[in-house]
Parts: structure tokens; sequence; C-alpha cells
């Protein structure tokens, strides 16, 4: 393919998502007015009163901090817990039946409507006085366990188990083992992982609304954006400015990381 | 497991004669060779394979604590709802058996959702493979500028479906008619969800748009692992693009492929925030989707039992479904 | 290395277990749960007022997103909020109240500063469980400049309304803004109007359910499907694709001259256009010339029937039934407030207040309906949107009313 017509793709491309992106940059800088008039056209002047509103009374740090510590949480949870889990399974699922009946037992969970355990988990986490953000942020590491999984042991499976036998051979034991082979083998899929999980809980609805509902100061980005419509009506201007301010870390977390996150993926991938 | 063998078996001997061969029979054989490293080497060490059990024990407990008790346990209290006339908010409620199992099987509304997700998912999950995989070949050239539009073609994946669903109500409202008129596109005149033909395709339009952005970013990682060397051999054999692709692109991303399907036929079969944003079911129940049917039942309607029947019925449909689709890809991990 | 893993695996057993054990401190105030979040800041503001007055009791207000969500949910977890809004005429809060989940206050001596017809509007089983204060009220928003410009009379009987739709269609209006992507907005319009035609609606479905009346003679269901269609004529182009947010823009943009919403729309109106002309005046009935408006309860409070001491509470109450309070949060929320003494100074609603205080009003449908019967004819309705077919939509009706009321 000629760079000429690379080019032209990636500019196809790039138009589709240029337009949602503007508007969602420029919404922010109008007055309601403003944007009932137009949703497409510039602001009349640079105006940063949506900002200053929605930043006003410090919800908005206080539900950025909540979410930081969410994610912080859940990640580190998700990158400790579920390689440990899923190894024995995907070494050990062949041989062993009952390995082989936690993993599907465990694969069955990603497709279970969350629907059906919605009200009994809010019940138990109330009773279990969970209804907090760390309370949410075990629920979210438990709800990551169908899908971690899946992803972690069918990775793993592709792993050779050469260097782990040579390890052994060596005198390790099986933790050592696990921790110096076999976690840094699996580095681009705890990084696929948690990528897939962060964005996930960052933009998740639901569940902090049933678990944090008590006060604002539980309150999650996602429910802080909430907070600009009422039950017939939505407030652009000053939802746009929440969702930007909500964006705003992941999108420099992205520039800045997204070479390290594709090396990531990759590295470890030329294995043998 | 043992009819895994033999289709490895006609995989490898398929695979035979490829550009790649090299590096997938070493996986192949690691596989074989593991497996039967196990017997030798740990067999005879009883004491070390003791050790080896437990801390495997150890490293499965606390994740089977937590999923017994966020998993296990609110699905069988679930189970224990489904079978009553609890309406939500009642204090007291009856147990009234199968009764709400067999109204489901009664309501139209329900099958019509259960069609909608499956066809809705088959589509999600095409496009997204496909699409990932071209525009991922698209970043993986090497011109200037690259990592600028790989910047660009994630930032669907940062937004919020919220915003995600204001924005494109407009476009469809505002932008696509004008551009439909100009360009006389009958159905584009019109927006896309006021048709009860178009509705299903605007929701997955959107869907689409966000959903493909991760899967690009893996599929080009995976594309990155892919020795340059192949390809310079493959031309000096005189193949062609589509033989490259075919014979060492696609084999490498064979188990990317079978992660983003399962990942995207979840998302597809439990799709809710595009559609209650977007059509909220409309026009004329064209895009009521199983959750939004349950949601709807339980907190619209006060059916709060019977909404828990229906995710249970769903559960169960999806269950058989993915089990389906995961011992398929499977198979195709299986090189 | 041993070292490590113990100190490794209890890192993760108190990340598991420990936190488990955190215990958010008990409360000690009362907690107010709000269920319209567009008043938080008034409701603030009269909390911190009443707190002055009373220093020993401490009111803490929970605004949260959909909060009507929520509130379901801390009633399957027995957390019910101390006091709380509600909506004392539909059916979910009337359950609250049989279960006991709801005080009665019935007895209150502060209910003498409501008027009497809303205490009879609130009443239910004889017995009172809210103390209701605001009325919405549903009817047609116009562009009264637009109307002017164009030389029409505002519309009192159905005729004229057409006559209206036809005159602003020549003009390049369109008559009305009809957001029917909307499927909530559509089954809102389809009960409020339903009432327009037949106030006791419920009576004729009552009947239609025991098979005492076939849906076919239904002219209640008829007429309401015959008239929308009428309206669609004059409407919106791509009335599917219209979502509520971009009607109202139309009607503030001057794209549409009228619009069939509630009270509730006029601040949205006015957040883009302080100045906007527009008044709300009753849906015309094509079934008769008398001019009856839909109302709805809206502001309520109640309190939980969980308290042991519910003095405190039912001082919070009091002090909201007073004037000079309901006068406070009148000026914020808008609608017809109905502690005696608030003075109703909001032009745009003025007809409407007129009319109510008439009499010409009724309690709207969903409240005498079964649960649901709104919400299982939302994709009916909108089918009639798209292919006009009368017939299909009554059956589909006569079906729901049979599913709804025989169950």
């Amino acid at each position: 393919m000629s760079i000429a017509v690379t080019y032209a793709l990636l500019i196809i491309g790039a138009l589709t998502i240029v337009l949602p992106l503007y508007m969602t940059a420029i919404i922010p800088f109008k007055t309601v007015a403003e944007n009932t008039a137009s949703y497409f056209a510039l602001p009349s002047r640079f105006n940063l009163d949506n900002f200053r509103t929605v930043l006003a009374g410090g919800r908005f740090f206080r539900a950025l901090a909540n979410t930081a510590y969410i994610t912080a949480f859940v990640l580190l949870g998700n990158a400790i817990l579920m390689p440990m889990l899923s190894y024995p399974i995907a070494r050990s699922m062949h041989q062993s039946p009952f390995y082989r009946f936690v993993y599907y037992f465990i694969l069955i969970s990603i497709f279970i409507p969350f629907q059906v355990k919605m009200m009994p988990l809010v019940k138990l986490l109330s009773s279990l006085r969970m209804m907090h953000p760390t309370g949410l942020s075990i629920l979210y590491i438990a709800s990551s366990i169908g899908e971690s999984v899946f992803l972690y042991v069918g990775y793993m499976q592709s792993l050779p188990e050469e260097l782990e036998a040579a390890a052994y051979i060596d005198g390790a034991n099986t933790f050592q083992v696990y921790t110096r082979i076999v976690v840094p083998l699996v580095k681009p899929m705890m990084a696929t992982a948690l990528i897939r999980n962060g964005l996930w809980i960052w933009n998740d609805f639901l569940l902090p609304l049933i678990i944090l509902n008590r006060s604002w100061t539980y309150w999650t980005l996602t429910l802080f954006q909430y907070n600009f419509r009422t039950e017939y009506s939505i407030d652009y201007s000053l939802t746009f400015a929440a969702l930007v301010m909500s964006m705003i870390p992941i999108m420099l977390f992205y520039v800045f990381a997204q070479k390290h996150i594709v090396s990531g993926l990759t590295s470890g991938a030329l294995k043998g | 497991m043992h009819h895994v063998l033999p289709i490895s078996a006609q995989y490898s001997v398929l695979y035979t004669g490829m550009w790649v061969t090299s590096t997938i029979e070493v996986e192949m054989d690691s596989m074989a060779a593991g497996a039967k490293q196990r017997q030798f080497s740990f067999l005879g060490k009883k004491s070390k394979d003791r050790s080896k059990n437990i801390t495997f024990a150890l490293f499965v407990t606390p994740g089977l604590i937590l999923y017994s008790i966020f998993l296990v346990l609110p699905v069988v209290m679930g189970v224990y709802y489904s079978v009553t006339d609890w309406n939500g908010i009642s204090r007291r409620f009856n147990i009234v058996g199968i009764k709400n199992y067999r109204s489901i099987f009664r309501d139209s509304r329900f099958s019509n959702a259960v069609l909608f997700n499956l066809k809705y998912t088959v589509l999600l999950t095409v496009c997204v493979v496909v699409l990932g995989i071209a525009l991922a070949l698209l970043l993986n050239k090497r011109v200037k500028g690259i990592t600028g539009f790989r910047a660009m073609y994630f930032f669907p994946a940062v937004l919020s479906a919220l915003s995600v669903t204001l924005i494109f109500g407009q476009i469809f409202y505002r932008v696509l008619p004008q551009i439909g008129s100009k360009l006389n596109i009958g159905f584009l005149q019109k927006s896309l969800l006021s048709s009860k033909t178009t509705a299903p395709y605007g929701v997955l339009l959107v869907n689409v748009w966000q959903g493909v952005a991760l899967p690009t970013i893996l599929f080009l990682a995976g594309l990155q692992t892919i020795p340059d060397e192949l390809y310079e051999a493959a031309e000096i054999d005189g193949a062609n693009a589509w033989a490259r692709f075919r014979h060492i692109t696609l084999p490498f991303l064979v188990p990317i492929i079978s992660i983003v399907l399962v990942l995207t036929a979840k998302s597809g079969l439990m799709v809710f925030e595009y559609v209650h944003s977007l059509t909220d079911g409309g026009p004329g129940g064209a895009t009521e989707s199983i959750s939004l049917l349950i949601y709807r039942h339980a907190f619209v309607e006060n059916k709060f039992a019977y909404s828990i029947a229906e995710a249970m019925v769903a559960g169960l449909i999806i269950a058989a479904i993915s089990a389906i689709q995961i011992s398929i890809s499977n198979r195709m991990k299986v090189y | 290395m041993k070292s490590r893993s113990v100190v490794v695996l209890s890192i993760i057993f108190s990340m598991v277990f420990g936190l488990v054990g955190t215990v958010t401190a008990k409360q000690v105030e009362l907690e107010f749960f709000l269920l319209k979040p567009e008043v938080e800041s008034v409701m603030n503001e009269i909390i911190s007022d009443f707190m002055t007055e009373y220093p020993d009791i401490k009111v803490t207000q929970t605004a949260v997103a959909d909060a009507g969500t929520v509130l379901l949910t801390r009633i399957a977890t027995y957390d019910m909020p101390d006091i709380l809004q509600t909506y004392p005429a539909e059916d979910k809060y009337k359950h609250m109240f049989d279960d006991g989940l709801l005080l009665d206050l019935t007895e209150q001596p502060f209910l003498e500063n409501v008027a009497d017809s809303m205490l009879e509007l609130a009443t239910y089983k004889g017995r009172i469980f809210a103390l209701p204060m605001t009325l919405s009220s549903y009817g047609i928003y116009y562009r009264t400049d637009i109307f002017e410009e164009l030389g029409i009379a505002e519309p009192k009987t159905y005729a004229e309304l057409i006559e209206a739709c036809k005159v602003l269609r020549a003009n390049g209006y369109d008559a009305f803004a009809l957001p029917n992507r909307d499927v909530g907005n559509i089954a809102q319009r389809l009960e409020r109007l339903i009432g327009v035609l037949n106030p006791k609606s419920y009576e004729e479905f009552a009947k239609i359910a025991a098979g005492e009346m076939k849906v076919e003679d239904s002219v209640t269901i008829r007429t309401f499907a015959e008239m929308c269609l009428d309206i669609l004529r004059y409407s919106t182009e791509d009335h599917l694709g219209l979502d509520y947010e971009s009607a109202v823009a139309d009607i503030v943009n001057g794209k549409a001259a009228m619009m069939i919403s509630g009270t509730w729309m006029l601040s949205t109106m006015q957040k883009s256009n302080p100045d906007i002309a527009v008044k709300l005046i009753p849906f015309p009935s094509p079934l008769s010339d008398k001019l009856l408006v839909p109302v709805n309860i809206d502001t309520s409070f109640s309190i939980s029937g969980d308290l042991r001491d519910p003095e405190p509470a039912l001082k919070f109450l009091e002090y909201l039934s007073r004037t000079e309070v309901a006068q406070k949060y009148y000026e914020v929320d808008g609608n017809v407030n109905m502690i005696k003494g608030v003075v109703f100074d909001k032009e745009e609603h003025m007809y409407m207040k007129d009319l109510m205080d008439q009499g010409d009003m009724f309690l709207t449908q969903v409240n005498f309906w079964p649960t649901g019967l709104r919400e299982e004819m939302r994709i009916p309705a909108q089918q009639l949107f798209i292919d006009g077919d009368v017939d299909a939509f009554v059956q589909a009706f006569g079906e729901a009313i049979n599913k709804l009321y025989n169950q």
C-alpha cells in the first residue's frame, strides 16, 4: 500500500472520530443558550463558566479521588490475585478434574446477566457493611474474576513450560517459579486485563449507583456527571464539562503511556 | 479432551509448508512436551509435588473465596427470588414456584429481545473483529505521525457510554440526514434511529465506533510480534499481499481474535446503555434488548421477581451459546 | 523468600477480609432523601434555616443520581431514609404505605396548612401518608409571539387547535415538536391525553377487562389514536428521530410553535432563553368543549415508618408546611403550590392555575391504572406513530388491559 493511500485511509477514519471529538471539546465552552441554538457551532467567546460551576464546591475533586482510589485498588488487586488464581488452573486443568471444574465454573460467570445478582448484591454488601468505596472495590475485583481467568488461563496455556521445568530442576519452589518466571511472561496479558478493567471501572455507572448511594462524599465521576440531569432534562453544557474533566486523566495517561502499553502488550510475545 | 489432539494434528498438517511453521511448531511442540515433561519430571518427586499442590491451593483460595461470596451466593439468592412474587419494595412476599418462568415463555417481548440480542451480537462481533484488524494493519504502517493517529483512534474507548450516546444522538438527527439529502441516499435522509429497519444498525454503529478501539490496540500489539523477516522471506518467494495476510498475519492474530470474539460477544449479549439512551428499545420495540427488558420490568414496572427469572433464562441461553463459542475459539487456539 | 511470600499473602488476605469490617459511622441525625435534583440547593437553604430554629436536630440531605432506583435498593436493604420525597398518588408509594414503610400523617395538625382539594387528592384508603405540597400540570406550551405574529388566537377547542396547526404549517413552522424517539415521553403523553378525553378511563378499562365492553367500542382509545395522527400531520417531520432535548430546542429556536408537555419544561426553556414568550394551556378535547387540566402531585414529603421516635421528623414536616417556607420553595420549583397563602406569579402558568382553582382538574390516570399499563403501551403507541394503524393500536391496548387487569 502506498503512503498516499495509507494517509487517505487514516484520515478518513480520523474524520469519523474528529466530529465527536470536536463536539465533546466544544460543548462545555458554550452556554446552555448557545448549545440549544446549535451543538455544532463554535462558542461565541472563550468561556470557562461551565468548568467553574463543575469544579465549585469540591465535589468533582472528591469524585475524582474516589474514582482514582477505586480504580487503583481494583487494578492492584486484580494484578495480584487473578494471575495467581489462573496459574494453577492453566497448569492443572488438563490433569485435575477439580481445576477443570473450577475453570468452567468461573467462566460461566462472564455470561450471567448483571440483573440476576444486582439486588442480592446490594443486600449482601449492605449486611456486610461494605457500602463504601473499598467495599465496592472488592466487589469489582470479584466481578472481574470471570473475564480475567478467561484471559490469563488462555494466555498461560500458550506459554512454553520448559522454563518452569528448568527452574524446578534448579531447585526453585512453585512460588519462586511463579514470581520469577510466570509473572514476567504474563505481563502482556496483564496490560490487556488492566486496561480493560481500568476503562470499565472508570466509566461504570450502575454499581456505584446502587452501592455508593449514601452521600456525595462517596460519589464516583460517573455519578458526578449524572448530577446535571433531572428526570426530564440534561444540561449538556455542565454534563460535558464534567465529562471532559473526567476524561482528561485517562487521556493523559494514555498519551504518556501509549508506548509502554503497546510494548507491554507485545513484550514477551517474542518467546521461545 | 482427547479430541483436541487430532484437531491440533490436523492444524499442524495444514500449517506445514507455510511461512510461519517454525514459530507455531515451537508452540505446538512445547505444549506437547510440557504435558510429557510434567509426568516425567514430577511423578518421581512426591514431596515437591505436594508442596506444589499446596502452593496452588493457596493461590486459588483468595480468588475462590471472593468468587463464592460475590458471585455464587448472589446468584443462588437470585434463584430464590425468581420463584417468589417479590415486587422489589414489599417486605413480605410469597413463593410462587415456577409461575414466573412459565409466563416468560408466553411473552413474545422476551423472545423478540432474545432474537434481537443474537442478531446484534453476531453483527457486532463480525464488525469489531474485521474492522479492528483492518485498523490495526493501518496503524501498524511506519509512516510519519502514526503515534498521533494511534492516540486518536483510541479516543472513543475513553469516553463514557453516556457522552457517546448524547453526541451520536445529535449526529444522527442533525448531521447524517444533511449528508443523506445532499448525496440523495434514501435511508439517510431521516435519523437512522427513526426507522425500525435502520435503528438496530444505528445502535450498532455507535457500539462499533466505541467498541473497536480497544480490540484495535490488541490487534496492533499482535501485529508487532510478527518478525519482519517472515514478510521479507515471503516477498522473496513471490507471495502477494493477500497470501502474506492469510498465511503470516492471520495465524499470529488467532489468539487475539479468540479473545476479542468472547469479550465482544459478551458486550453484545449484555448490551444495555447504548440502546437505553439511543432508542430506549424503539422504534416500535425494534431494539429492545434482554438487559433493557429486564431493567424495565425490575425498575419501571415493579415486577422484580419476574425480572430476575427473565435474567435467569437469558443467562442459561447465553451460557449455552457461549459454551459453544468458547469451545470453537479454544479449537482455534490449538494451532 | 518464605517471608516475602507470607507478606504478600497476608496483604491479600487483609485486602479480602480486613476491610470488610470497616464500619461506616452511625448517623445520629435525620436523613432527608431527595427525588428531584433540581431543588437540591433550595432544600439545602430550607434545611439550614430549619436547623437554626431547631439546633438540636441535624438534617442532612441526600441528593443522588437516579434517585428512584437508589430509593428502591435502599428499601430492599432495610435502609429507609428518615424523611423522603414521595409521589403519594403513585402505586409504588401506596404499596410502601401498605407495608408500613411510611408513617401515617392523617392526624397531624400541620396538614391544615394544605388546601383541602390537595388533601383530597393525596388521600389513600382514608389515610394521608405525605405532606403534599405542589401540583404539576400538563398541556400545550405555545410560543405566544409566533401566534401573535401570525394572528392566531389561543385555541380553546380542538377545531381551533387543528386550524392553528394548519396556519403554522402554511407559514413554515412545525405546529408541534413531537419527541417520538423518547418512548417515555410518548407513554406519558398517552396517559395524560387519554385522561383529557375521559378522566375516568379506568372505569372503561375495567369494563373491557371484565368482558362487559369490547375494546373496539372504546371511543376514548380510538379518539386518542386519531387525535395523535391528526397532530402528527402538522408536526416535526422526522419525529421518530427527535428526542426531548432537541424538541425543547426546536421550541426555543422557533422551529416549532407548540409542544405537549408538563410544567417542568418551563425552567428548561428559560435556561436557554430567560425571556422566552410561552404560555401553557390545556389540551382541548375533541369529545367535549370543557377544558380540563391533568394534574399530578409533585413535591410531597413523607416520614419513614421505621423511625423509633418520629417527633423530630414531624417537626421538619411542620416547618415545610409553613407558608413562607413553601413560598421559598415555590420560587425555585415553579409548580402550583398548594400550601395555603403561597403567592403564585408565574404568568406562563397562570391560566392553568385559574382553571385548577375553579376545580377544572383531574388527577392524572396513571394513578388509577394498574402498575405497568402505561409502560406496556410504550411500544404499541410508538408503533402507531410509525404506521398509523389505528385498529392495531386499539387491539394492542385491549390486550394490555386484559393482561394487566387480570393479573
